[in-house]
């Protein structure tokens, strides 16, 4: 993890345009803001767009950043953004989906007493969920827009906004609910048989 | 990670182990392409300005030293050049001496000093009565701007300081007069000092005395120039 003073440092050496800053910047953050541009788009093609298309953003509008910020949320909000961008201009090629229509999720499962995942696990849930839903769950739930912010930022309404983040919140929940169950049982299942064979 | 999702909290604790979970994480990502790195503007501007003055100093000294080049050349061919300039002038052509009389400007002087010369009487004048003028080289190369007409008799034993002062007594129709001189104001003086000493025989003319004289009054001096005229007519 970079040190506040050698962020600080590649900050100065990045407004000052020095290749060898902008380079070493890009060493040490490209892999979280990757993460972030692939939590946004489809394809890992399009979160490697957005991810140069984001770091050029950088580079150009660094000596606008202030201190007293964090500098990898003011980054993360580049990538959102271009993301953001980069999905408004492929929406009028994308047939949209409801989380209704692909995934149906039984009751029971809705009656979870317990969550256990794993990062992945996550990661894997939250890719299955439509872009729009995905969106709207990443920019609410890890990057800590408001619903205003969203709904300005993808041009919908503020209730839609909600209704989204509630359905992904609830879809994400089952998924990993049903993970959990069937890790539980795996893990019964040896002892189970260990049982009965005594 | 255990969610407990026994109250109203719930959401709100899965929201937390999300963002705990997803926010620092990490995915191997592609190398930077060459396109993300932006143009320095300013070193790339900074560089063509620099290039344009050197390319511009380089121009000029080129220009510079071709001018100098070129300036040294005219003035070793000056003299020809002001030969072929006199060449041009009626009053001395006809008489085939090389030599350069401003005659419009002489005429003025001596008009004015009372004298009545004019281009086409002094060829006439010299002719018939067989002045023989000498005209130092030196200056001839800058008599152009500059030299008075002052005739003066020659053996009449008088001296320069009298010509030059009263030009109308020794005007050119009297008898024993056989040499006209040029009076030239310091500052000639001193370029036809210059180009004596310059370029003292690179010219082909018929100069054949020099004799820059100091001055006669002691407060203006007063370069005599013998301009010689073959009686004969041509050369």
């Amino acid at each position: 993890m970079a040190s506040s003073e050698e962020v600080k440092q590649l900050i100065e050496g990045c407004k000052a345009q020095r290749s060898f800053a902008q380079q070493e910047l890009y060493a040490r953050f490209s892999g979280q803001l990757f993460a972030t541009a692939i939590r946004h788009t489809n394809a890992r093609e399009d979160a490697e767009d957005v991810l140069q298309e984001s770091f050029v953003k950088i580079f150009k509008h660094i000596k606008s950043y202030r201190q007293d910020f964090s500098f990898e949320g003011w980054m993360r909000r580049i990538v959102v953004n271009t993301a953001i961008t980069h999905y408004r201009k492929n929406l009028k090629h994308r047939h949209h989906q409801d989380i209704s229509e692909i995934h149906a999720t039984p009751r029971d499962l809705e009656n979870h007493t317990d969550l256990e995942f794993t990062a992945d696990e996550l990661e894997h849930a939250i890719a299955q969920l439509p872009l729009g839903y995905r969106t709207v769950f990443c920019m609410y739930v890890i990057e800590g827009y408001r619903h205003q912010e969203i709904a300005d930022q993808l041009g919908v309404d503020v209730n839609t906004s909600k209704s989204q983040l509630s359905r992904a919140r609830k879809y994400l929940q089952r998924v990993l609910a049903t993970l959990s169950a069937r890790a539980q049982s795996n893990q019964s299942e040896p002892h189970d048989e260990g049982a009965s064979q005594s | 990670m255990k969610i407990k999702s026994q109250d109203s909290q719930f959401d709100a604790a899965f929201d937390a182990q999300c963002r705990e979970m997803l926010s620092k994480r990490s995915v191997d990502a592609p190398p930077m392409a060459n396109s993300t790195l932006p143009e320095p503007r300013k070193e790339r501007k900074l560089a063509l300005v620099a290039g344009a003055v050197v390319l511009m100093g380089v121009c000029f000294g080129l220009w510079n030293k071709g001018e100098d080049t070129r300036s040294s050349n005219s003035e070793a061919t000056a003299p020809a050049s002001l030969v072929e300039y006199a060449s041009e002038s009626p009053a001395v052509a006809a008489e085939g001496t090389h030599t350069e009389l401003p005659v419009a400007a002489s005429n003025q002087e001596a008009l004015k000093e009372g004298n009545e010369v004019t281009p086409e009487n002094e060829p006439q004048i010299a002719k018939e009565e067989g002045l023989n003028s000498e005209l130092t080289e030196g200056a001839v190369g800058h008599a152009v701007e500059s030299v008075r007409l002052v005739p003066v008799p020659n053996k009449s034993g008088l001296s320069a300081t009298d010509l030059h002062a009263e030009p109308a007594e020794n005007s050119l129709g009297s008898k024993g007069t056989e040499t006209s001189l040029f009076s030239v104001s310091p500052t000639q003086k001193e370029r036809a000092y210059e180009m004596d000493n310059s370029v003292p025989a690179a010219v082909d003319s018929p100069v054949e005395n020099t004799e820059p004289s100091s001055a006669p009054d002691g407060n203006e001096p007063v370069l005599r120039l013998p301009l010689t005229l073959p009686s004969g007519g041509g050369r």
